[in-house]
């Protein structure tokens, strides 16, 4: 008899079975598996998952099935989680197109992920990284919502912080 | 029939539109993960200035969590610069920036002083400070934008002022400037420039005073205590300080006759570290004189606790014979109320023959000296290497800690704290 699985389904109702320690890489699983199994899973345990696409969802599981035995360190101070750069099977992992990116940091966050939340939010920041206000603009599409005068005023205000 | 208009005009008109970027966008993820995406970029501030240029919602963020909410100036010049936009002066009246309020710790680096013809500094011969004109002009302006930052910022919970030159004092005190309304600051930090000793004034203090009422904690470090001119000075608004922290700080000048000083007078925690010489224990008996004195905190690895051994090596042991005798004091006097003390960076494994953790009778008889204390005992210990033979033991801590002090004195504890060793001895 195989053993027990833990049943993802999708918002789009595509469902998932995953080896539970799969699955408890999010801790949102793992505390439901915990609360509703305490004694440990005897049978499949189905859980909905109603925020994220079958296609996210499947893209977070293989980032969950590929890191199943890696023990991300707890108690790294805010410092050394700043300087440490992306691992480089994540780096390549997360080369997706943006909306893609950021429905995988949604689902990180909502099925609370850490490592793959501060995974996704590296990559954003590296993308962000030595571009100049136009440009971001540009590659993130984001309309520029201030005046002329409260873009010269931005400029004035943070003169100071420039050469910091 | 009247009609009042209960919202701000400028606010009500200044409702700006916002494209609908999908669920799936930068512009449109949740507001923490936005603030985690650009804590990667806060050891970069140019970067950060940038990024909030992108559009309203980002500098909003980012003005808020990151470029204001740590400030440190380096300068004077860019404290100014800071200033002259963000608390500009038009027809006599303040408008401080939104900014100013976002400020939770800042850091200002070497104030300027006051010109006076006195100041001569004396180093291998004597020489006269720019003290002109222009001298005045910054230092009259740096208090005043220093004191409408700091009243103005009700946000305010860190001060650091750094690199404090010996001719470095605020104003006198004045009682009649401070506002009614009581404001509380967390933690006050003064330090002296970088090779200097300097005498600490109240003055050191008062632009502060006038604003703060309460001050969690003060931390000094590399200033001079002489108690018998603190003793002397004038009135002070009601303040209450409820740590000191003096981190290389020497004592000086014990009166014949000790009066309460008023700046400490309702201080209940005093830590001590890095003493540089046993006469700076004295601070202790200088700040208990309050009566509120219940937690101490003394930093075990200062020198002034080790006598190098007889062979010339440098292996020093802890002096049991004098600082037993002056823990034994301090934990049984009467005069005072302490409850906690806090042995920080006392070192188990060096003071301790490691491979049976038997300690040394002195050590023994330290532990059941400081033990009576009425509620709590805390020892921390940071290093874990043996300086005798690079013993380095990094495992099991707390239980070695627990099986030595469970053998002799120390029955009935808990262990609350998984990083450092800390015991609380129950009553």
């Amino acid at each position: 008899m195989s053993s027990p699985k833990v049943i993802l389904t999708s918002s789009d109702g595509e469902k998932f079975p995953t080896d539970p320690k799969v699955a408890e890489k999010s801790i949102l699983i793992k505390n439901m598996i915990v609360d509703l199994s305490p004694d440990g899973l005897e049978e499949d345990f189905e859980i909905p998952v109603p925020n994220v696409r079958a296609t996210v969802l499947q893209k977070v599981l293989d980032w969950c099935e590929h890191h199943k035995n890696t023990i991300f360190p707890e108690d790294e101070d805010e410092d050394t989680k700043k300087t440490t750069p992306v691992d480089e099977w994540d780096r390549n992992f997360l080369k997706v197109d943006q909306e893609m990116l950021y429905e995988i940091i949604s689902a990180a966050n909502y099925l609370n992920i850490k490592p793959l939340l501060d995974a996704g939010c590296k990559t954003v920041a590296e993308m962000i990284r030595n571009k100049s206000p136009e440009e971001l603009r540009k590659i993130f599409n984001i309309v520029n919502d201030f005046t002329p005068e409260e873009e010269a005023a931005i400029r004035r205000e943070n003169e100071w912080a420039e050469d910091r | 029939m009247k009609r009042y208009q209960l919202i701000g005009r400028k606010k009500a008109l200044s409702k700006r539109a916002t494209p609908d970027y999908g669920k799936y966008h930068l512009h449109s993820l949740p507001y923490e993960i936005l603030c985690q995406i650009f804590s990667n970029l806060s050891n970069d501030l140019p970067q950060l200035v940038r990024t909030s240029m992108i559009c309203v919602k980002f500098n909003n963020i980012i003005n808020k969590n990151f470029l204001y909410k740590s400030i440190k100036f380096t300068t004077i010049d860019k404290f100014m610069k800071f200033s002259e936009v963000h608390i500009p002066r038009r027809f006599g009246s303040i408008d401080t920036s939104t900014q100013v309020n976002y400020i939770q710790c800042m850091e200002i680096k070497n104030p300027p002083s006051k010109s006076s013809k006195n100041h001569e500094t004396k180093i291998a011969g004597s020489y006269k400070l720019s003290d002109d004109n222009t001298q005045q002009v910054v230092f009259n302006d740096f208090i005043k934008n220093f004191k409408t930052v700091i009243q103005n910022d009700y946000n305010l919970k860190i001060l650091v002022i750094s690199e404090i030159s010996p001719q470095f004092e605020f104003d006198s005190l004045s009682f009649f400037k401070r506002k009614s309304n009581r404001r509380s600051l967390g933690k006050l930090v003064l330090k002296a420039q970088t090779g200097w000793s300097i005498l600490f004034k109240v003055n050191h203090l008062s632009a502060i005073l006038e604003v703060f009422n309460d001050i969690h904690e003060v931390e000094l470090c590399n200033f001079i205590i002489d108690e018998t001119k603190l003793q002397k000075i004038g009135d002070i608004p009601s303040t209450s300080i409820d740590k000191i922290i003096f981190n290389s700080c020497s004592y000086i000048n014990r009166p014949s006759k000790r009066t309460l000083c008023k700046i400490f007078q309702s201080t209940s925690s005093l830590s001590l570290i890095q003493l540089k010489n046993s006469n700076d224990l004295s601070l202790i008996d200088f700040i208990k004189f309050n009566e509120n004195l219940s937690s101490l905190s003394i930093d075990m690895s200062s020198r002034i606790f080790y006598t190098v051994n007889e062979d010339g090596n440098n292996d020093p042991s802890f002096n049991y014979k004098s600082f037993n005798p002056f823990f034994k004091l301090i934990c049984s006097s009467k005069s005072y109320n302490l409850k906690h003390l806090t042995l920080e960076n006392f070192d188990l494994i060096h003071e301790c023959n490691h491979q049976s953790l038997l300690a040394r009778n002195n050590l023994l008889e330290l532990l059941e000296i400081v033990s009576p204390l009425p509620t709590m005992v805390k020892i921390k210990q940071k290093s874990q290497t043996c300086t005798k033979c690079g013993f380095s033991k990094t495992e099991h801590l707390n239980k070695d800690w627990s099986s030595f002090l469970k053998s002799i004195h120390f029955r009935d504890f808990t262990i609350s704290d998984s990083h450092r060793v800390i015991y609380h001895i129950k009553q």
